[in-house]
């Protein structure tokens, strides 16, 4: 290929053949030379071949002149074959078969038709002469090529599926992952928050339980529910006491309710909702007038109830 | 020059008759196409064969070429071509395209040229002619036209099953051709059939 471009733009000129452009060489050089042998002899490729051809078709005298030398020397070679005689049934099957095939005929000339000029003259030499073996690519080569792109492109198309398929089942691994982990962390920071709110808690214990003013009651679960526990820490200077422990979970549309129980009265101080765990933290305030009492917690409707009811579920006292 | 010294012997192959074979054919006359075939047909058995080594192949070929001569001989133009000249290409062309299509593909070996016959009976002059300007040729030269020749493979396959350069197959061929054409120019100048050289 490389050759065949070299002579095309090896030693040419334009010249103006029937009014066209074309490209043509002016004289013989030993690319041209080489070329017109390795045609003549069916020794170009199939393209390189077509394109020489084509390139004398489209006027080219010297590439013309350079094929006709060597055309006759092609077949002298065939003469130097030693003679041999073929069977005498050949002979009679040849002209059995002739008998069926008749010669092709050839269209008549009318003046208008022939050749004019000098392309037209060698339009007329090439497609008069026997073609010269114009070497074909291999048949088998050919037939296989496409199924061999048919089987790469299959086994690509596979391997392609296959990383896509494995792709997304490892996706959809990494996603059940995650999920697992935003909710582990969910319940972590939660737990955290937890953690961090009952730490503040007990500082808070820790700090009200060191002032000297503080008295600590004992919460202990009562009547039916034995296992509630806990502590009352009555701030006696700023009136105002920390009740903190577990009780059992509550129904639903109830809540405790602790009350200050007096000589002479009781008094509603404020509801108590047990977290989750069932532990429960909470301030209340307590009236300056008392200076004694029992403190017990009673299982009330959700709103809160004017008096206790029974059975109390813990108490707590302070003489 | 080799050719200064070659001696171009009188030609006693005659192609005036032959081209007469040749057109009685395309004009559907059998008898005419059984002489073409009785004048020229052991060269062509024996060029096929050289170049398919196979006497069954060689005999299927030998049918089909001379099928295609019968039906192309209407078109036949001896101003381009000799009569033998007209008939080895279409026989070497038959044979290639039957080499190629066998599944061996492209992977070939040189065929044997055997002993010298000395036998011929269409063109012993031509023949001999033709065998003297070969044997001038330096062995590589002459290798590789047998190679691009018998084989009907492309430069670049001769040099892929040769062994030779590619460089070197296609100098070769050109300067084997070449020398070829110089021998044998004269003889074109001069013609080949009886009634050139016999002055009729």
């Amino acid at each position: 290929m490389i050759c065949f471009a070299l002579f095309m733009s090896a030693g040419r000129d334009q010249k103006t053949i029937m009014g066209n452009k074309t490209l043509s060489h002016e004289k013989p050089t030993e690319e041209i030379r080489e070329l017109a042998a390795l045609f003549s002899l069916g020794a170009l490729t199939q393209h390189e071949a077509r394109s020489f051809e084509a390139h004398i078709l489209e006027g080219c005298r010297v590439c013309e002149k350079e094929y006709n030398k060597f055309k006759h020397i092609t077949a002298e070679i065939g003469f130097t074959v030693n003679e041999t005689a073929a069977p005498d049934y050949i002979r009679e099957m040849i002209l059995a078969r002739i008998e069926h095939v008749a010669p092709e005929k050839i269209p008549e000339q009318t003046p208008e038709s022939e050749p004019k000029d000098e392309e037209a003259s060698a339009k007329t030499i090439l497609s008069s002469a026997p073609r010269p073996v114009l070497t074909q690519p291999s048949s088998r080569r050919l037939n296989i090529f496409p199924w061999i792109l048919a089987v790469i492109l299959a086994a690509a198309a596979a391997l392609i599926f296959y990383a896509y398929y494995s792709e997304q089942v490892a996706n959809d691994r990494l996603e059940s992952e995650l999920d697992t982990i935003r909710s582990e962390k969910q319940n972590l920071e939660l737990s955290l928050e937890d953690q961090k709110s009952w730490e503040g808690d007990l500082q808070q214990i820790i700090s009200t339980v060191s002032k000297p003013e503080t008295r600590i009651l004992h919460l202990a679960g009562y009547d039916k529910v034995p296992t509630a526990s806990g502590a009352i820490l009555w701030d006696v200077q700023e009136n105002k006491c920390l009740i903190f422990g577990y009780m059992p979970p509550v129904p639903s549309g109830k809540a405790y309710q602790l009350w200050y129980l007096t000589s002479k009265e009781q008094i509603p101080s404020g509801m108590l909702r047990p977290n989750p765990d069932g532990r429960i933290y909470r301030w209340f305030p307590i009236p300056e007038s008392i200076t004694s009492m029992t403190m017990v917690i009673s299982l009330e409707p959700e709103g809160g109830s004017k008096s206790p009811s029974l059975p109390w579920y813990a108490i707590g006292r302070k003489d | 020059m080799d050719q200064e010294s070659q001696t171009v012997p009188k030609i006693e192959y005659d192609n005036a008759a032959l081209a007469a074979l040749i057109k009685k054919t395309g004009e559907g006359d059998p008898t005419a196409f059984a002489d073409l075939y009785d004048s020229t047909g052991n060269l062509i058995f024996g060029l096929v064969l050289r170049i398919l080594t196979d006497q069954t192949l060689a005999e299927e070929v030998l049918l089909d070429v001379y099928t295609h001569i019968r039906k192309e001989s209407a078109s036949y133009n001896p101003e381009n071509f000799m009569p033998l000249e007209w008939i080895i290409t279409i026989a070497r062309t038959r044979a290639v395209m039957r080499l190629d299509s066998n599944k061996e593909g492209r992977k070939r070996t040189l065929p044997e040229a055997g002993e010298t016959d000395p036998k011929t009976t269409v063109a012993p002059a031509l023949q001999d002619f033709a065998r003297s300007s070969i044997e001038s040729l330096t062995h590589s030269q002459k290798e590789i036209l047998d190679w691009i020749f018998y084989t009907g493979l492309s430069c670049s396959e001769v040099a892929a099953n040769s062994g030779k350069p590619l460089g070197a197959v296609k100098t070769y061929t050109r300067l084997g051709m070449s020398k070829l054409y110089d021998l044998f120019c004269p003889l074109y100048e001069r013609g080949t059939g009886s009634e050139n050289d016999n002055g009729e």
